[in-house]
């Protein structure tokens, strides 16, 4: 704890002597640490990167929610890349069912033969009866 | 005694080479699974990709050159694309008296100036207050955002998202520049490379681009030796801002539409991209080619996990490691070198 602050002190010496601003100044500057630590660290970090792929992989597909907006729910359903949604139609007294939109404002409706590629959330967009 | 110097060189190429290892095993199992994923549609795909977001990693790598870095970037491309997105059309809901669109040049020159305004208060700040960077960006970002909330609110708009932009505007961004069999190159692509050479040009052919490498590297020194430093560290903000607000005029057209979320964390991305194409936090070290490897081999990792179906949750986390594994790379290149 001393240490690191006597280190913070010394910098600030050294900013206050210097000409420039030196709130730029190389990060790694007051790095302590050896390279063999470094190193396992990096070996560390790669194993978890290579462990979230692998989670990743083996929980795929991407998860497509439907807000009905006041109509009958409509269950969320897990597609692969490049599936297309399966059109559930919705029901609310008093309107008529205009499509699905990825856009809560309903500027552009889903159309139902475009490829699924990422999750997203479709809005149920209403027409008063 | 010499086979322990090679096992190490081994180690070490192996080390400071890590994250390309990691790249291409994840290249090669997409390409076994999904053998569509090396077709001409999806290489076109992840060039197009990369082009839109080649502008924000080549203006941040200007900061990560000046041992700064630059978080607000990502909310500077939305604000960028819903003016616009509000301006370049006929039926402006956020501003109703305007009937026609605006000419694209305009509303081009408006947004680089917007860029550039919100660059100069980052620089301005960094280099008058020597505040870090960090806090500088972040407070700008959060300044943007609620600039994009407040514009998004503007006329009878009330949030809702920007769509039905003029047809030319469309056609110059996305407009076909070449086909391959039936899948067109879209012309941005072509005004990325542009960018590029521009950006090249700058940092290596020009008084400023030689200035920006000396104060990255050692400020002190460089005020020295004449450079007036802080200039310099505005003029590197402000050119990233421009940057920024050209991805956002090109992200309007590419996505069709802009919202406040447009943007949204693209300077993790880039910032990524720049430390992965080797431009170090050090200061000071970087190439544009670099840059352009990064931007790259990033889009090619994460469209060939789009590939596979692995949710944006997931990719999240790979995204946060990828950046501690780049920054530690880079620790310890400066380390040994040291």
């Amino acid at each position: 704890m001393e240490e690191k602050e006597k280190t913070a002190k010394n910098e600030n010496k050294e900013g206050e002597t210097a000409v420039s601003p030196l709130s730029l100044h190389n990060i790694y500057k007051d790095i302590h640490i050896s390279v063999k630590t470094l190193d396992r660290i990096i070996a560390v970090l790669a194993a978890l990167l290579i462990l979230a792929l692998v989670i990743g992989l083996n929980n795929r597909g991407f998860l497509i929610e439907y807000d009905a907006r006041g109509g009958t729910p409509v269950e969320a359903q897990k597609k692969m890349y490049g599936e297309k949604i399966d059109m559930q139609i919705p029901e609310r007294e008093g309107y008529v069912f205009e499509g699905w939109s990825a856009y809560p404002d309903c500027t552009v409706l889903w159309d139902e033969n475009t490829e699924i590629s990422g999750s997203m959330k479709l809005y149920a967009c209403w027409i008063e009866d | 005694m010499n086979k322990k110097i090679d096992r190490k060189k081994i180690l070490d190429l192996i080390l400071n080479n890590a994250m390309y290892i990691i790249i291409a095993l994840v290249v090669i199992y997409v390409a076994i699974k999904r053998p569509k994923f090396l077709g001409v549609a999806s290489i076109i795909n992840i060039l197009s990709l990369t082009a839109a977001k080649l502008p924000i990693a080549l203006g941040i790598a200007g900061c990560i050159v000046l041992a700064g870095t630059d978080i607000s970037a990502g909310r500077i491309v939305g604000l960028s694309s819903v003016i616009t997105a509000s301006l370049l059309t006929n039926v402006s809901k956020i501003w109703p008296q305007l009937t026609q669109a605006l000419p694209i040049p305009l509303v081009l020159l408006i947004v680089i100036a917007v860029g550039a305004l919100i660059g100069f208060v980052n620089g301005f700040s960094v280099a008058e207050f020597s505040l870090h960077p960090y806090i500088v960006t972040l407070s700008t970002q959060l300044i943007t955002y609620g600039i994009i909330l407040l514009y998004m609110q503007g006329g009878t708009n009330n949030g809702m998202s920007l769509s039905g932009m003029i047809e030319p505007y469309k056609e110059l961004i996305t407009g076909t520049l070449f086909k391959i069999g039936t899948v067109s190159v879209p012309m941005y692509v072509l005004y990325a490379l542009i960018f590029t050479v521009i950006i090249w040009f700058i940092w290596n052919k020009t008084v400023f681009g030689k200035n920006m490498f000396a104060v990255g590297s050692n400020p002190t020194a460089a005020e020295v030796s004449g450079v007036n430093v802080k200039k310099t560290i505005i003029m590197v903000f402000m050119l990233a801002g421009v940057m920024y607000a050209i991805t956002g005029f090109f992200d309007a057209a590419r996505i069709g539409s802009a919202t406040a979320a447009t943007g949204q964390n693209y300077e993790s991305d880039a910032i990524s991209a720049c430390v992965i194409g080797g431009v170090s936090f050090v200061g000071g070290t970087g190439k544009i080619s670099g840059v352009l490897v990064g931007v790259l081999l990033l889009q090619v990792i994460f469209t060939g996990l789009n590939f596979l179906s692995v949710s944006a949750n997931m990719l999240y986390i790979i995204k946060g490691l990828i950046i501690l594994i780049a920054c530690a790379i880079d620790m310890r290149k400066y380390l040994t070198k040291k």
